[in-house]
């Protein structure tokens, strides 16, 4: 005990405290790691049914999912389906932007990047479809005020009138930016809202709270950064540099053609 | 040092000692999570764990760790509990740790744990140690439960999520914000002072 202040001793002590603790930390990762990615898909399809309209409250949310949504791989710069994508062997139910990010399969945006999404963007993206309803359901994202908000939007793939709106991540403040996911908010965005003009120009405006027209979505109060935020990515992915070219293409409900 | 008393150590932070209404630690927590039951009670059960076991750590290498790195041995012990109880959370509670968020991360920066590792553990035998930290989660969890209860009662007018107050009542707002916490904090140390008043600290 004499030498517990000695520096062979603290160096002993920390690598020992050091190995006992990593081992513990990383085999609670690993060990959990399919358990926490289940959960987390099944939360992704709790989303994606929720933005569709459907009741999945008292549901087998796996049986209303695959009864009700196809997914569906773009590519983004031409608008089109594809099989898979040209860089490697992922498909629509394999596809995953992390494994994407990894391989930079993404354009470069030089700088013109209004939703704030990293400067790039990915070249492929899956869509979801809810046939029975006619809707397209398209992931977005774009930076608020503290964190980059994920979600999806729901539109009508005959007139591209809004459906629905949910965001499964971000970091706003509670009760302000947070707001985003209160359920009075979201309602106003199944009001079919016109989102895309003849010509393709997104002409939906996410105003400042209390300025909206009767086209027009009600900012939430107390949050200007993330109400403009929301705005910027709806214009961003629904614009010609997002699913704009998809969102032109002909039929949605036909399967890849490669 | 007399040897502290098992059931002593267990009971005396829940009311004569706690550490929120007496010691005010821990109070960023008390008032983060505290807007629903569910929450609350999670964060309880988390912060429990935590406490109890990394005075149980700390405690039996008490002997052994260099007075220069003290604190470094146990923060490393705290953060490594604090992502395990994190990991487990997301893997069978997701919902409920969506919901908390980064505040499971933040048991690390919990004032009450490292006060029990430093105050307590460093001196005292595992077993004993151990009592502590349970003692001192309970009483951690009984500001926030009661605080939870309230707000959730007020704000939502449910319990547990489930509706109890009539139809007709309105929910009040502000008690979903961070300030009501600390107003029920408050009339909560005024009601243990008055019942206590030896714990009333000269003006």
């Amino acid at each position: 005990m004499n030498n517990r202040d000695s520096v062979r001793n603290t160096f002993l002590v920390m690598s020992m405290l050091c190995i006992i603790c990593s081992v513990l930390v990383s085999s609670a990762a690993v060990g959990l790691k399919s358990r926490q990615d289940a959960n987390a898909s099944l939360d992704l399809r709790k989303n994606i049914l929720s933005v569709s309209g459907i009741d999945y409250i008292d549901g087998d949310i796996e049986k209303l999912f695959s009864n009700n949504i196809e997914a569906r791989l773009v590519d983004l710069n031409t608008g089109s389906y594809v099989k898979k994508t040209k860089y490697s062997e992922m498909d629509a139910t394999s596809f995953d932007l992390k494994k994407l990010d990894e391989n930079q399969e993404m354009t470069d945006l030089k700088g013109n990047d209004p939703a704030g999404i990293g400067g790039q963007r990915e070249n492929y993206a899956v869509v979801y479809l809810y046939p029975e309803k006619q809707q397209l359901i398209l992931p977005v994202r774009g930076k608020g005020l503290w964190s980059t908000l994920k979600g999806f939007i729901s539109v009508s793939a005959d007139d591209f009138t809004t459906r629905g709106i949910t965001f499964y991540s971000h970091g706003e403040t509670p009760g302000l930016g947070g707001e985003v996911d209160n359920p009075a908010w979201k309602a106003q965005w199944n009001q079919s809202k016109q989102t895309l003009d003849a010509d393709g120009q997104v002409i939906l405006n996410v105003t400042k709270s209390g300025a909206a027209g009767p086209n027009d979505i009600d900012g939430l109060a107390g949050a200007t950064i993330t109400t403009q935020g929301v705005d910027k990515l709806i214009k961003y992915w629904l614009g010609s540099e997002g699913f704009g070219l998809y969102l032109k293409s002909g039929n949605k409900f036909v399967d890849a053609a490669n | 040092m007399a040897e502290p008393k098992a059931k002593d150590v267990l009971l005396d932070p829940v009311f004569k000692n706690n550490p929120i209404a007496l010691q005010i630690l821990g109070i960023c927590s008390a008032l983060a999570v505290t807007t629903k039951l569910d929450t609350s009670l999670t964060m309880c059960v988390a912060v429990i764990f935590v406490v109890a076991f990394s005075n149980l750590a700390v405690s039996l290498i008490r002997n052994y760790i260099p007075s220069s790195v003290r604190i470094i041995v146990q923060m490393t012990v705290i953060a490594s509990l604090v992502i395990l109880v994190d990991q487990v959370l997301k893997a069978y509670a997701f919902d409920v740790s969506k919901q908390m968020s980064v505040f499971v991360g933040l048991i690390i920066t919990n004032c009450i744990v490292m006060g029990r590792a430093e105050g307590f553990a460093m001196k005292n035998r595992p077993m004993v140690s151990f009592l502590d930290g349970i003692g001192n989660g309970l009483g951690y969890s009984f500001i926030l439960l009661t605080v939870g209860f309230f707000r959730e009662l007020f704000g939502s007018g449910k319990i547990f999520g489930l509706e109890v107050m009539p139809a007709s009542y309105q929910n009040n707002g502000l008690m979903l914000l961070a300030p009501s916490a600390f107003f029920l904090i408050g009339i909560i140390i005024w009601v243990i002072r008055t019942f206590r008043p030896e714990q009333i600290e000269e003006a």
